[in-house]
């Protein structure tokens, strides 16, 4: 059983259908990247799996672990083991950092019938976690994503994901405004966490971060459909080539 | 109805007023604060209750978003004071700690249940009935020289009925190595009962402490509590002053409290409003001194048909002074709140950096807040700001804390708890600061409860 099935995903955003037939397979221990122009749905492929209330599914269905996807809530998804990894992530004022995701672990073990887990426990596991993605442990204790810089907020997000250890996760163009830096620290984060048991999804408008977590596959999504697929080479061609070609090949097959 | 009828009519409504007037005077008229008293009831009928939107008094424009005419259409009546409690009925406010305490129930001292255990030798804490009997010529002169019987009908009110309380005084260079908490609990039953807590506050030079103030009740019961409370800090001090109420929900709160600062005294406030059907908190400080600092901290959390106003007025009278003000409200159901702060700069108070902001979070679409923070400034010299906000509970917050395996309510319950959390963190008392947060977490989850069954 795939982790992953998308079959003729239709749907987006109130009236309008911004995803018109997606179709993607992703197993456990593989990395693949979706990449395309802007506004080809790439973002809303991402809201409408995390489950935000604004994008609905009007076709096709989504299976993951075997579950229908849309019978779940956000959180439900959450606790089964999908993560989202925001382009934006959300300021939370007035909680730190270390209270929500301790909060978030303890909601995740309820979920599956486990003891919490104690507050020094918790502790040194966000330790070890911090250290697996190089933060800087100052960023635990203060107010989520509060006054972060991007490049925190995006070092956040793969700490999170550290600390939640989803098997899915979709990262949401992670690599947008970070230097080379910061892409070369949150890549580490993230191939820290590759594993035979998980898989990753990376929506990307580039190639550069590819070049730091090399992909098993690239899609390119393309007017809400996938309209190439191929493997780390194709994201190496589009970065050479652009999107054009694409657009063209599109277009004359009509 | 001209002035003169409704004035008469007014008095009329006070007969029951003037009664327990009466019968406090033949109590103790030789005393010297009786002639006080007599001054503030006459004051009090003049003035009677600011009932809101009458246009013959522009000067009652400070309530009008409150509307006291509940009050004034009930006709209180002193509490028996001989009435006595439990230490049962004590207990759930004491916030577990072995603080020295005054406990009074309607107005009436519980020797019973008061004790000095622990408070640092030189420091006074007393009865202020105590303190008006035995040593009149100490106390009087602070008594009535900040809370203006002619400003305001309810300290006119409060002072007609000058009897007991609570006198705070620390000495010059004494450091009070405990907190001093001073509980008044109210509760009516088929008469409804009016209490009048007096609570007066003095440091001298150097001196240093922490006083809190609680204001609680059991049952639901029909009273009113009217407080005042006179704060006098000197030069080089330190005050943390809590007040916290959590009366019944029928109950009627009305409060004023005047702080007078000299020069480099530091007082900081919080005030902690739960409790009460109505609420109204005047707090006016005076910065008479240079380089005094005031921060000023308030959180409200009301539901149903609560309604809760907190007026306050900062007066930068010397250069150099600070004041911090950050006033938090969490409203769900139909609460009401208001939110006035003034900070007044006068042309000599130059360099004054002062700080106001009010922000209001409503959980509810039948809740409401009215806020206007206010500044006005004469000198050229100064940096002032202020701000306030009424917002909800942001979907794109819940929906990222939702996709990290939050549910709804556990979402909301945390922004909620994000939203005010950092008032509670900065209380210096780590007993209290851990027994408010307790409160405060309750609190909150029985508000988004109730908010997540509508």
């Amino acid at each position: 059983m795939a982790l992953l099935e998308i079959r003729n995903l239709r749907g987006g955003i109130k009236d309008q259908e911004i995803l018109k037939g997606i179709d993607l397979v992703v197993d456990a221990g593989e990395v693949h990247a979706i990449m395309g122009p802007n506004g080809s749905g790439k973002s809303t492929l991402g809201k409408l799996l995390a489950g935000h209330e604004a994008y609905q599914p009007t076709g096709g269905e989504v299976t993951f672990q075997g579950k229908d996807l849309f019978d779940l809530t956000p959180e439900e998804r959450a606790n089964e083991g999908l993560f989202l990894a925001f382009q934006y992530p959300v300021e939370i004022p007035g909680v730190s950092n270390a209270y929500f995701l301790r909060a978030a672990v303890n909601e995740r073990r309820k979920y599956r019938g486990e003891p919490e887990m104690s507050a020094g426990e918790f502790r040194r596991m966000m330790d070890d976690k911090i250290k697996l993605v190089d933060m800087d442990p100052e960023l635990a204790k203060r107010p989520v994503n509060e006054d972060f810089s991007g490049g925190e907020k995006k070092r956040n997000e793969i700490f999170h994901m550290a600390v939640l250890e989803p098997t899915l996760s979709i990262l949401d163009e992670t690599d947008s405004g970070l230097d080379i830096d910061a892409l070369r620290i949150v890549s580490h984060g993230i191939n820290q966490q590759r594993s035979a048991s998980k898989a990753i999804v990376m929506i990307t408008h580039y190639q550069r971060l590819l070049s730091y977590v090399v992909p098993d596959f690239v899609h390119v999504l393309y007017n809400g459909r996938i309209v190439k697929s191929g493997g780390k080479e194709l994201a190496l061609e589009l970065e050479d080539r652009g999107y054009d070609w694409i657009k063209e090949e599109v277009a004359a097959a009509g | 109805m001209n002035q003169n009828t409704q004035r008469i009519a007014q008095e009329d409504r006070f007969a029951g007023y003037r009664e327990d007037f009466e019968r406090l005077r033949m109590q103790n008229a030789s005393l010297p604060v009786h002639q006080i008293r007599i001054r503030a009831f006459n004051q009090f009928v003049e003035l009677g209750f600011p009932v809101t939107r009458e246009i013959d008094f522009p000067e009652r424009e400070d309530w009008f978003f409150t509307n006291v005419a509940p009050i004034a259409r009930t006709s209180f009546r002193l509490a028996d004071s001989a009435a006595h409690i439990g230490a049962d009925v004590v207990t759930p406010y004491t916030f577990g700690a072995d603080w020295p305490l005054l406990v009074f129930f309607n107005g009436a001292f519980q020797p019973a249940l008061s004790h000095l255990n622990g408070l640092t030798s030189g420091v006074r804490v007393l009865r202020l009935s105590e303190a008006l009997a035995q040593d009149p010529g100490r106390i009087l002169p602070f008594v009535g020289r900040q809370a203006d019987i002619s400003k305001s009908g309810f300290t006119a009110f409060n002072t007609s009925f000058l009897n007991d309380g609570a006198v705070v005084e620390v000495p010059a260079g004494k450091i009070s190595e405990t907190p001093i908490h001073v509980l008044y609990l109210s509760d009516g039953d088929e008469t409804p009962v009016v209490s009048h807590p007096r609570t007066l506050i003095v440091l001298g030079d150097g001196a240093s402490a922490s006083v809190i103030e609680s204001y609680a009740g059991g049952p639901p019961g029909n009273c009113f509590t009217n407080a005042v409370t006179e704060i006098f800090v000197g030069k080089d001090t330190s005050l943390d002053h809590y007040r916290i109420n959590r009366e019944n929900r029928q109950a009627f709160h009305v409060s004023t409290t005047e702080i007078y600062q000299e020069q480099d005294s530091h007082v900081s406030t919080f005030s902690m409003c739960m409790g009460g059907a109505l609420t109204r908190n005047d707090t006016n400080v005076r910065l008479d001194g240079a380089r005094a600092t005031i921060r000023m901290n308030g959180l409200y959390l009301v539901t149903g048909r609560q309604h809760v106003d907190n007026h306050t007025w900062i007066e930068h009278r010397k250069p150099d002074c600070d004041s911090y003000e950050v006033y938090k409200g969490i409203l769900e159901g139909g609460a009401r709140s208001v939110f006035n702060g003034k900070v007044y700069v006068h042309r000599e108070a130059q360099n004054t950096d002062a700080k106001q902001l009010n922000k209001n979070l409503l959980l509810s679409p039948d809740a409401s807040a009215n806020t206007k923070p206010q500044l006005e400034i004469h000198a050229d010299q100064v940096k002032c700001t202020h701000g306030a906000t009424v917002g909800q509970l942001d979907e794109e917050q819940i929906f990222y804390l939702r996709t990290r395996g939050l549910s709804r309510d556990a979402a909301c319950h945390l922004l909620t708890y994000g939203f005010a959390g950092d008032l509670i963190r900065r209380i210096r008392l780590e007993t209290l600061r851990t027994q408010l947060d307790g409160l405060f977490e309750t609190t909150i989850r029985q508000l988004a409860m109730a908010q997540s069954t509508v």
